[in-house]
């Protein structure tokens, strides 16, 4: 027969009581927190998980103010460019009509060289923008330099580098918040360019026709002249005459001095007969184009400097015309990264949602588990206290 | 007639006796560790008559305590273990929730550092978000020092805890002898005596495991440890808990009745002596020596990366975190130790969480062994010799003696000793020194990467500050073809060297100057590319991002036999820190739980052949008041018959 000690049972109620208790407070600390996992040992593997995925959340999320900070900087650099590429265009604008020597008297080209200067003015002030912080935006590394300086010889110094500063909007991912001074606006291809420079001619004798060609047409017939002055403006106004058929334009470099230019096909010049280097001050031979790099404003400079001496523009438009196009690929790959924020931001924002739901599910309470652990615990614990007290009445002293 | 009296009055006196055993035990109805009494009675010896053997009444044989001495011995176990595991549960529930709370763990600091050094990365000429960076960093190291200076502070108590546990060890062990003694002399059996001396031993095993062996004489001795007796009869060993080795963890000690004294912390099981010295090793040490691990991986890793950077000011980077020091890696050694131990980190990605030992084996020969796993490496050269192992360095020297063990332990004081060491924000690295640069007018259409600065100390960057000795100038003769040039003196360094699209043209021109770049793309005859100091470059975040991209790499525990090099990052070594920590706990919670569960059930067996059940005591009560009224009825009969014979006479 099993005997039960008075004092035992007393304790054994009164420690399943005590116990009742503590389960019931640890429930509700959890119902408190609304978190199931309150302390590593509730769910050690869980803990672990949690504290991965709370480290992939912060990173996400740093990942997102990166891409944040990245899209408004690109958005100021897309407007600088979408105003440079305007102002561009007006240069060309303005150039092409000022590429007209023959009916725009030296005045009017002068006024057009007016407003370029106030165009390069205004481009500088674009190339030389400072972000919010203060920093200059196409300098590269060196963001507290100033990136473009002019020189007393009307070119620019550039003052920055060639760093261009990455972020990193996802693990593997890392994308340039700019672009600097250099690519944008030194590094700018110029178009296609020859040019020859002749000599004093020393005897002035006529030149038949067909005896000068220049790429291969004929200047036509050149009569005698008195000095080398007045051989070299006929042969600028010769070679001039078929300009539109050769590419090919003269210009005096001095008063007896001839420049040959072409912005367009080689140069090509062929003498026979009446025509020597003694009686043009030209060589025979052929000059190829070759292109180059400038800054932008040096061009935009010489050109206005061509305009107010009032020298036809021809290589300036096509500089410009590349210079254009170079702005607007440096805009296109601004365009494409902002593009790939875009979509790396929505990317991030999905894994976000995934470790987000994944982090629930690992340390979220089940509320409604909780709640009715909470309320079966309630039911024991009552149950506890009601048969303590009914037990501990039942004595047999009551009855004798 | 007087045998009639006689019989009433034996039976009057054995059921007086029995109503006081009764009262006796109502009245300790509530004693802890008392055994309930009985009265055993048997007949008095029978008288012969001619006629047979006649009845002469009852006496009481003995009063003899309700006891099971198998059920005492496994009620004891159980209050040994469930004390053992209730003393770890609630120690190690304390860093439980320190480790494991967001407000108070490592791993929500070291995401706030990183996050502050990615916010230079976005902003590197930002002042306040250097300062934003400084301020993370130094609240990183306060994070590590709060913990560690939690799991000191627990260490003092632990230790406290043994020296009041031990003191009480010694008092129970004295009042046992004291308890033996009045046993002997008092003899047979002295139900209240034995029931105060087993009560005194089951308050010895909560405090620590024991076993015992009573002699013939009454007397119980008692055994703790491996078999160091604590009582033997009368008299009594005492223990002391204090300092030996180790200031910071106190042994305890046994001194023999011979007083021969012997070092038994490591013996110690059970109880809460037990409790706390496996909740020291299992925990307490690991987690401490695993934050240590950490800090020392951050401050080397980090100080790495960040010297290879450049400041606001132009300077190179300086250590982000003041450098670990080698006296860190505390050596424990007896203090009349004759041997030299002398300990230097090596490479702190090889390290482990473990302690270790090295035992001098004579000659030329060593033993290391890792505490962890118990792994041994054999060292066997001439003295001094150095061993490297593990991360870290020994330099042996002196003359030891045979069997000396000095202990080492390579991480347990890094996370009290980690700081900031630079102070002001613009000394954040935040760029690199080097920049390789196109020149302007390159008609080909090659591209030279920025450059990546891979050993600071080279003599490039230390030979001039704020300048690369040489600056270089790569000049292509043809396409195919460079020259390497000194950028200042215009003197070449390496003609004709031929051109692979995507290598590294220093490399291909058999010269190091501590960085790296790459050319890729098709050069023209001409095109030339400058690689110098990244003067004036605040704006560069690259040594930022290089900082940020420590978070997410493996740099830690790295194992130097391997190809596979580190392994975890310093967010996995906590986790797996917290995750052990967590685990030990919610082990030490159930087995607790499942422990307390098997000592009720022994407590409750021994309670049904011990304990007082109070209407069992009424029920004697009214059955040994009507035995008394009885045999006094007896007693009236006989006094009757008598009276009756008197009366026949008169």
């Amino acid at each position: 027969m099993y005997r039960v000690s008075t004092k035992f049972m007393a304790d054994r109620s009164i420690s399943a009581m005590l116990q009742l208790q503590a389960k019931m407070s640890e429930t509700q600390a959890h119902l408190d927190s609304t978190k199931r996992i309150n302390k590593p040992s509730d769910d050690p593997a869980g803990s672990v998980v949690a504290v991965d995925l709370k480290s992939a959340i912060s990173k996400v999320d740093r990942y997102q103010t990166n891409a944040n900070d990245a899209t408004s900087r690109l958005e100021q650099e897309e407007s600088i460019l979408f105003g440079a590429t305007n102002l561009l265009q007006r240069a060309y604008t303005l150039a092409v009509q000022g590429n007209n020597t023959g009916s725009l008297s030296e005045a009017d080209t002068q006024a057009i060289a007016e407003e370029i200067s106030l165009l390069v003015d205004e481009l500088e002030g674009l190339a030389n923008t400072r972000d919010a912080n203060g920093e200059y935006i196409f300098s590269g590394y060196k963001s507290d330099t100033k990136p473009f300086t002019r020189t007393a010889a009307d070119t620019y110094t550039y003052g920055g580098d060639q760093g261009q500063r990455q972020l990193q909007i996802s693990a593997d991912r890392a994308i340039a918040d700019g672009d600097n001074g250099y690519d944008v606006f030194v590094n700018v291809d110029t178009g296609p360019y020859a040019e020859v420079t002749g000599i004093a001619a020393t005897a002035f004798t006529a030149i038949d026709d067909g005896d000068l060609t220049i790429n291969g047409i004929s200047v036509g017939a050149i009569g005698a002249a008195a000095s080398a002055d007045e051989r070299a403006s006929q042969i600028v106004d010769a070679i001039n005459s078929i300009s539109d058929v050769t590419g090919v334009y003269a210009e005096l470099d001095s008063s007896s001095t001839v420049t040959l230019s072409s912005s367009d096909d080689d140069i090509v010049v062929a003498m026979a007969a009446t025509a020597t280097t003694a009686t043009t001050g030209l060589t025979a031979g052929t000059t190829a184009t070759a292109t180059g790099t400038r800054n932008i404003m040096e061009t935009l400079l010489q050109l206005e400097d061509a305009l107010n001496s009032h020298e036809q523009v021809n290589r300036y438009i096509n500089d410009l015309t590349e210079a254009i196009g170079h702005i607007s690929d440096v805009h296109a790959t601004v365009g494409a990264r902002l593009n790939a924020i875009e979509e790396q931001s929505s990317v991030n924002a999905d894994i976000k949602l995934a470790l987000k739901s994944h982090l629930s599910n690992v340390e979220d309470l089940d509320y409604a588990e909780a709640i009715s652990r909470l309320s079966q615990q309630t039911i024991a614990l009552q149950a506890a206290q009601a048969a303590y007290v009914k037990v501990q009445g039942l004595s047999l002293f009551n009855y004798i | 007639m007087s045998s009639v009296l006689n019989i009433g009055v034996s039976a009057l006196l054995a059921y007086q006796r029995s109503l006081a055993t009764t009262g006796h035990n109502i009245a300790n109805a509530d004693t802890e560790g008392y055994s309930r009494q009985r009265v055993d009675m048997v007949t008095r010896v029978p008288q012969e008559r001619g006629d047979g053997w006649v009845g002469s009444g009852v006496q009481v044989s003995q009063i003899t305590r309700q006891y099971d001495s198998f059920l005492a011995t496994s009620m004891r176990a159980s209050i040994s273990t469930t004390s053992e595991l209730e003393t770890y549960y609630d120690h190690a529930s304390v860093l439980d929730s320190l480790f494991g709370n967001s407000d108070t763990g490592l791993d929500s600091a070291i995401q706030k550092f990183f996050g502050a050094i990615n916010t230079i990365a976005d902003d590197p000429t930002s002042i306040a978000a250097r300062q934003a960076f400084l301020a993370e960093a130094e609240s990183l190291a306060n994070r590590f020092h709060n913990l560690n200076s939690q799991i000191n502070s627990a260490r003092n108590q632990m230790n406290n805890e043994l020296v009041a546990d031990v003191a009480e060890i010694n008092s129970l062990a004295s009042n046992i002898a004291a308890m033996n003694s009045q046993i002997v002399t008092a003899g047979g059996q002295p139900n209240d005596l034995l029931d105060r001396r087993d009560q005194l031993i089951n308050e010895l095993s909560e405090l620590v495991s024991v076993s015992t062996v009573m002699q013939s004489d009454g007397a119980v001795n008692v055994f703790i440890g491996n078999g160091q007796s604590l009582v033997t009869g009368v008299t009594t060993s005492t223990l002391s808990a204090g300092v030996v080795d180790d200031a910071a963890n106190y042994d305890i000690v046994y001194s023999g009745s011979s007083g021969a004294s012997q070092i038994i912390t490591s013996l110690m099981t059970g109880g809460e002596v037990g409790g706390l010295i496996s909740y020291r090793s299992e925990i307490l040490n690991e987690a401490q020596n695993t934050l240590g691990l950490i800090a020392l991986g951050i401050t080397d890793e980090l100080n790495t990366q960040h010297q290879r950077g450049m400041d606001m000011d132009g300077n190179l980077g300086n250590p982000l975190f003041t450098a670990p020091v080698t006296s860190q890696g505390v050596v424990l050694q007896d203090s009349s130790a004759t041997g030299t131990v002398a300990f230097a980190y090596d490479d702190i990605t090889d390290l482990t969480s473990s302690d270790y030992s090295l035992i001098y084996n004579g000659g030329t020969s060593y033993t290391l062994t890792r505490l962890s796993d118990g792994t041994a490496f054999a060292l066997d050269t001439a003295t001094p010799a150095t061993l490297t192992n593990d991360g870290f360095t020994l330099t042996l020297g002196g003359a030891p003696a045979v069997g000396e063990t000095t202990y080492i332990r390579p991480t347990r004081a890094a996370a009290g000793n980690i700081s900031v060491a630079i102070t002001s924000a613009r000394e954040v690295a935040a760029a690199s020194p080097v920049l390789a640069e196109a020149v302007s007018g390159n008609t080909g259409t090659a591209t030279i990467t920025e450059g990546e600065v891979t050993d600071i100390t080279n003599a490039a960057f230390t030979t001039t500050a704020g300048a690369l000795t040489p600056p270089i100038l790569i000049r292509f003769t043809s396409a195919t073809t460079f020259d390497v040039i000194n950028a200042s003196t215009l003197a070449t360094i390496t003609a004709g060297v031929a051109y692979t699209a995507g290598n590294d043209p220093l490399v291909d021109a058999g010269l190091n100057y501590g960085y790296t770049l790459q050319i890729t793309g098709t050069p023209a005859a001409g095109d030339e590319f400058t690689i110098g100091y990244n003067t004036n470059g605040v704006g560069d975040n690259r040594n930022a991002l290089a900082l940020a991209q420590i978070q997410s790499t493996d740099v830690l525990l790295g194992d130097s036999a391997s190809a596979l090099g580190a392994t975890a990052s310093f967010e996995d070594v906590y986790g797996l820190m917290v995750s052990d920590v967590g685990t030990s706990v919610s082990l030490a919670e159930s087995n607790y739980a499942s422990q307390s569960a098997l000592l009720m059930y022994n407590k409750s067996a021994l309670s049904s052949v011990s304990g007082v059940n109070l209407d069992e005591e009424a029920a004697n009560l009214v059955r040994y008041q009507q035995a008394y009224a009885a045999s006094a009825q007896v007693i009236a009969v006989a006094n009757e018959v008598f009276d009756t014979l008197i009366g026949a006479f008169r």
